[in-house]
């Protein structure tokens, strides 16, 4: 028993950390609506400015106020006014993708700002973590510790009161599902969401300054490793139970410090299951718990009110300017093709080589996001199983590395059915985060054995070679990943045309319906999700021979959230959105490497944008330019025929 | 957590110096048009709603009523034209601006907060408006007019029935006694019993002072209930004017029960 | 023979009793009404049928099979349309493409490698679902996108995404909720040829009466969950538990 306890004990702070997060994420879900993803990164801000004062030599009370009553709540503001009033009742994927932005947006910010130096020991807000204050079954309690118990619980106390007893706390609930009806209710909705924000965001920057101190250094990732745990805290209240989402951050603290403790010590047991214990949870909890799937979809009963989607572009137009436009993208495409055979010097050929890899992996999320309304946040974990398979088949198998390449999307589909399985009964969120926790399980612990992605030293993939057929030269490469981008095109582009694009179609407008009309939803969306995959392992292993090595870094879940940010950025509904998307992001990363090293982090700051603007134009800015130009050229010719 | 003291005695100085002379119109829309985005909806309406009476408006599906009402409590913004509320001009003014000056609006269909319970969805209407003391009073006032909801009071408004969570929504507005209600779809998805309820209900609150403005597609019914009627058709009035005294043109427009044969 | 039975169906929302063993048959071809107060269970009885929820107890067979614990795209493929009382559309499609996609499905030849060998590819126009579309007098604006579109609209919608596939038996949730008098008009007569026809069973929940009474030849009346009365529409409707329930007491 007191070995329990000695193990147990320790596992109380973490656990508070744990449920701070998770009543944080509950809060802002609950009443705005948006699963805040971004919420680490903003407890991340106010614990960086917080050091930054106190090494400048502020005492501690100012440097609080400063990062945590003050820069904080003007963080919610700005990404109120800037960002989420304009999508106060937008589906699950938009919100979810504006957090996105905001996750990678707001670390690169603040780097610019600050500069990206080693931060050592970050200071402590209350209590000092060298004095002990008292002893529990043996164990020490110090400062830290103490502080984080003492400040979750009274958050967590006045949260619940809040939310659940006061009319602020009735109203901010309310806002999540209609700002309109709430002003039916003569209540001023703008003023309610920008306490919902400030709010969150202020929770936000007191978790930071509060847990800092349990890292050795202040890092972004550290927060957004955090935000696992606590998403799978927050998903044991259903994502809705402030108290459930704190008992299970506490819960998850505690057993992962028993695992420790019971465990044999540097076992494979140990060293896996204890990091992979979050997501382990997450994901059972996402698929067992009944209450999850029913409150997650609401829609705004007043969305009436809203224009509805503007029209594709192609369709507005009419009068040859069609064909005129699809004319224009061949010749585009022709000349592309022929000018990296020809005149682009080499490094540009490898760099635009590569957008045609990140393409085909783009077009799994067209066929996943963009035409079944599914949300997957690990596409580029299934292109590294892709990458993996081919490089272990080529290196240990001596299989053929072509052949390697469709073998690692028929892995990838094979993996993808396997994570279909949840899909089937989730759907929007609840996919989104489980998916999630599969990306990052497979960052933790599936591609660090050497059999997989080995680690950090990665593996190597040779470039193809069949007989006299040879891909080595740069060129060769750049034919060979072009034909797979036009076959993979093909695929896709047939699928939509097919009996089963118009029933992903419906699926995506209304699950419901589609199964009352005879669509057998588990069927398709395995089959869709096992294609995606697929797509995605083709173009990781494609995207590993060209670079010769690649590592699980190369595939870590963060990049598949930057790639879902900018496929929805440019345009999801299209395969030619994909390929642009794929073109862009390549691109715009080497011309950043043009400029001085700290402006680099203005790419990640680009999402954040291009996360606003996805807001604004959920069909993508390609097509929103597009829609615009052909309006303007429809417009001035009807007033032509008007005058004329 | 009371808010300026109930509802607001006038809209405007100007309001109270108009009454003056005649009573403004409770709600009149002058040269309104609106639309969605690209997609046009009114053109050019105008239309008035006498204090303390009953104006129906009418026109076949897709005529732009639901429009019209929303435009008259700010919830879609007009392109042209002026809106005004007892004489004084509220163009432009947001939703819980008009609501504060005495409009309500119980809007077409499934017009609750699905996440809330009940008795939720009733607080955050009643607490604004009768504040923590008589909040009990007006909750048992709403339960007593729709019972069925009663039963239900600490149910998820979203899992309820069609027709209760109709009722929810006419709850709402009926027991705060507006100066101008405007309902849309008023006895969609209602059992027989309670649209007879309803309208005993309406005429309580026109008797009570409230000029209503109703969208409704049981025309016999809107007939014995309205004193004006307008007629909508494309975005555009056809026809307005007192219940009885219609054009053959109007009567044409309208829609006609069928023979039964 | 009977194309559903539905024996002794009971269903529980938590404590709230939905459905309390109910009993109901619909002959082929027949039309037959449902009605009662705002809660009576009529959705949960149609979501039980078609299988959008499982009932706690009792059978529902469908042409004498058991059909209870099939999922509902099963139930459909066997036959079974319905529309929604919540419109249930697809967010971005036309009224043709929602026939189209429906028919299609009817069809059952989506597989993959059809649609990746190019065989699956839809025809522009399928000659049933044009003759639907005109029956139903959705040819004006077939070709906007649905969320253009008047709520009576989308109902004609609804109901030709269900007809498209021929079922055996229609289950129609307030069809003529949102439509006004004229419209209703002509959607009683939509149904009246359907009904007509003889191979379409259908069961009408609605509250609109002139309807009902057009429509169907005998008519059942849930309240609480319990059916309460069943027989020819006039006898049931002149009923004083019914006058009670249902109508209010008009003395
Ligand atoms: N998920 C649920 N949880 C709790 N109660 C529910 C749930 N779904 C339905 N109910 C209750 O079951 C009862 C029957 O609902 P149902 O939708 O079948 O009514 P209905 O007869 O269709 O009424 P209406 O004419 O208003 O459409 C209602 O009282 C409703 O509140
Ligand atoms: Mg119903």
């Amino acid at each position: 028993m007191t070995q329990f306890l000695s193990y147990a004990i320790p596992g109380l702070p973490y656990g508070c950390v744990f449920a701070l997060m998770a009543v944080g994420l509950v809060l802002t879900y609950q009443t705005s609506g948006v699963f805040n993803l971004a919420y680490g990164a903003q407890a991340y801000a106010s614990a960086l400015i917080f050091y930054v004062c106190v090494n400048a030599g502020w005492p501690s009370w100012a440097a609080f106020l400063v990062a945590v009553v003050v820069v904080a709540p003007l963080l919610g503001l700005a990404m109120d006014r800037f960002l989420y009033r304009f999508i106060r009742s937008a589906p699950v994927l938009v919100k979810l993708v504006s957090a996105l932005g905001m996750l990678i947006a707001i670390p690169s910010a603040l780097q610019l700002i600050f500069g990206n130096q080693q931060r050592l020991a970050p200071p402590s807000l209350w209590l000092p973590p060298s004095s002990v204050y008292f002893h529990v079954a043996g164990d020490a309690i110090n400062g830290t510790e103490l502080s984080t118990v003492v400040v979750t619980l009274a958050v967590v106390l006045l949260a619940s009161l809040m939310s659940h007893f006061t009319q602020i706390g009735l109203r901010m609930r309310a806002m999540a599902e209609s700002p309109r009806m709430v002003q039916l209710a003569g209540i001023n909705s703008e003023l309610v969401g920008i306490a919902i924000w400030v709010l969150s965001s202020f929770l936000a920057g007191l978790a930071g300054v509060l847990l800092a101190p349990l890292f050795a250094d202040l890092q972004a990732l550290n927060f957004t490793d955090l935000l696992v745990a606590a998403i799978a805290a927050a998903a044991l209240g259903s994502l809705t139970s402030l108290p459930l989402a704190f008992w299970g951050g506490i819960g998850l603290g505690v057993v992962q410090e028993l695992l420790g403790g019971y465990l044999p010590s540097g076992s494979v047991l140990s060293s896996g299951l204890r990091p992979a214990l979050p997501f382990a949870v997450l994901i059972v909890l996402l698929l067992t718990l009944p209450g999850l799937r029913e409150r997650w979809f609401h829609d705004d009963p007043l969305a009436g009110c809203d224009p509805p989607p503007p029209p594709m572009a192609t369709t507005i137009g009419g009068h040859g300017l069609e064909g005129f436009l699809r004319a224009g993208s061949w010749t585009v495409l022709a000349v592309f093709f022929v000018s990296c055979l020809t005149w682009v010097p080499g490094n540009w050929t490898f760099t635009l080589t590569q957008g045609l890899a990140y393409s085909i992996v783009f077009l799994s999320i067209v066929l996943l996001t963009g035409m079944s309304g599914q949300i997957s946040l690990c596409q580029a974990s299934f292109a590294g199983i892709g990458a993996f398979t081919c490089a272990q088949l080529a290196t240990h198998f001596g299989v053929s590395v072509l052949v390697g390449i469709v073998a690692g999307g028929a892995v990838a589909a094979l993996v993808g059915v396997v994570v279909a399985l949840p899909a089937l009964r989730l759907g929007g969120l609840a996919l989104a985060l489980a998916t999630l926790a599969f990306g990052l399980l497979a960052d933790n612990v599936g591609f660090q054995f050497a059999w997989s992605g080995n680690g950090d030293t990665g593996v190597s993939i040779p470039r193809p070679q069949i007989g006299s057929l040879n891909f080595t030269s740069g060129k060769a490469f750049f034919v060979l990943a072009f034909v797979a981008l036009v076959v993979c095109s093909v695929v896709v582009l047939a699928i939509r045309k097919g009996t089963t694009g118009r029933e992903l179609a419906a699926m995506r407008g209304s699950e419901l319906a589609a199964a009352s009309i005879g669509t057998n939803l588990v069927k398709l969306k395995i089959t869709v999700f096992a294609v995606a995959a697929a797509l995605a392992g083709v173009g990781g292993a494609l995207y590993g021979s060209l670079q010769g090595t690649v590592s699980p870094d190369d595939f870590n879940s963060l990049l598949s959230l930057v790639f879902m940010v900018v496929v929805v950025t440019t345009g999801v509904y299209t395969v030619e959105g994909a390929i642009q998307a794929g073109m862009a992001y390549v691109i715009l990363y080497q011309v950043l490497d043009y400029l001085p090293s700290q402006w680099r982090n203005l790419f990640p700051i680009l999402f954040g944008l291009g996360a606003i603007t996805y807001a604004l134009h959920p069909e993508g800015v390609v097509e929103w330019q597009r829609r615009r130009v052909i309006e303007l050229v429809v417009d001035r010719r009807k007033h032509r025929e008007a005058v004329g | 957590m009371k808010e300026d003291g109930g509802r607001p005695s006038a809209v405007t100085a100007s309001s109270v110096a108009a009454s003056s002379v005649a009573a403004p119109p409770a709600l009149e829309l002058r040269g309104v048009s609106a639309a969605y985005g690209r997609f046009r909806a009114l053109f050019g309406v105008s239309l008035s709603v006498p204090v303390g009476s009953v104006t129906a408006l009418v026109g076949p599906n897709g005529a732009g009523k639901s429009t019209i009402a929303r435009v008259a409590t700010g919830l879609v913004p007009l392109t042209k034209g002026r809106i005004f509320l007892a004489g004084g001009d509220v163009t432009g003014l947001p939703t819980w601006r008009l609501v504060r000056l005495g409009v309500a609006h119980a809007p077409e269909g499934r017009s609750v907060f699905a996440t809330l319970d009940v008795e939720d969805n009733l607080r955050l209407t009643f607490m604004r408006a009768f504040g923590r003391k008589g909040i009990g009073e007006a909750l048992a006032h709403a339960f007593e007019r729709f019972p069925r909801l009663a039963d239900r009071r600490r149910q998820l408004a979203g899992t309820l029935s069609g027709g209760e969570q109709r009722m929810l929504a006419l709850a709402r507005v009926l027991t705060v006694p507006p100066k101008l209600l405007v309902v849309d779809e008023l006895s969609l998805g209602l059992a027989p019993r309670v649209v007879d309820d309803v309208y005993r209900a309406l005429r309580e609150i026109r008797d009570a002072g409230t000029s209503l403005l109703v969208i409704e597609q049981q025309l016999p019914r809107a007939l014995e209930l309205a004193e004006q009627l307008v007629v909508l058709r494309k975005g555009q009035v056809v026809e307005a004017g007192p219940v009885d005294k219609l054009s053959d043109l109007a009567r044409e427009l309208l829609p006609r029960p069928p023979e039964n044969s | 023979m009977a194309v559903v039975e539905a024996c002794g169906i009971s269903k529980r929302f938590g404590g709230i009793v939905a459905l309390d063993d109910v009993s109901i048959v619909v002959e082929q071809g027949e039309a037959v009404g449902l009605v009662g107060p705002n809660g009576a269970g009529k959705t949960a009885l149609f979501d039980c049928l078609n299988g959008v929820r499982h009932c706690d107890s009792g059978e529902v067979r469908f042409e004498g099979r058991l059909i209870n614990r099939l999922p509902v795209y099963e139930r459909a493929r066997l036959g079974i349309g319905r529309t929604f009382q919540r419109l249930e559309l697809f967010a971005g499609m036309s009224p043709r493409e929602h026939l189209m996609v429906a028919e299609r499905v009817h069809r059952a030849d989506g597989r993959l490698w059809k649609d990746l060998i190019g065989r699956g590819r839809a025809r522009a126009t399928v000659a049933r679902v044009e003759e639907l579309l005109v029956e139903l007098g959705l040819e004006e604006v077939a070709d906007d996108p649905i969320e253009t579109l008047s709520q009576g609209h989308g109902r004609l919608v609804e109901l030709g995404r269900a007809l498209v596939q021929d079922p055996l038996l229609l289950l129609l949730d307030e069809p003529a909720s949102g439509l006004d008098t004229r419209e209703t008009a002509a959607f009683a007569t939509i149904l009246l040829e359907v009904r007509a026809r003889r191979t379409t069973a259908m069961l009408l929940v609605e509250h609109d009466l002139d309807l009902v009474r057009r429509v169907v030849e005998r008519i059942y009346v849930l309240d609480f969950g319990k059916l309460i009365a069943s027989g020819r529409v006039d006898e049931v409707l002149a009923e004083p538990v019914v006058r009670r329930a249902y109508l209010g007491d008009v003395t």
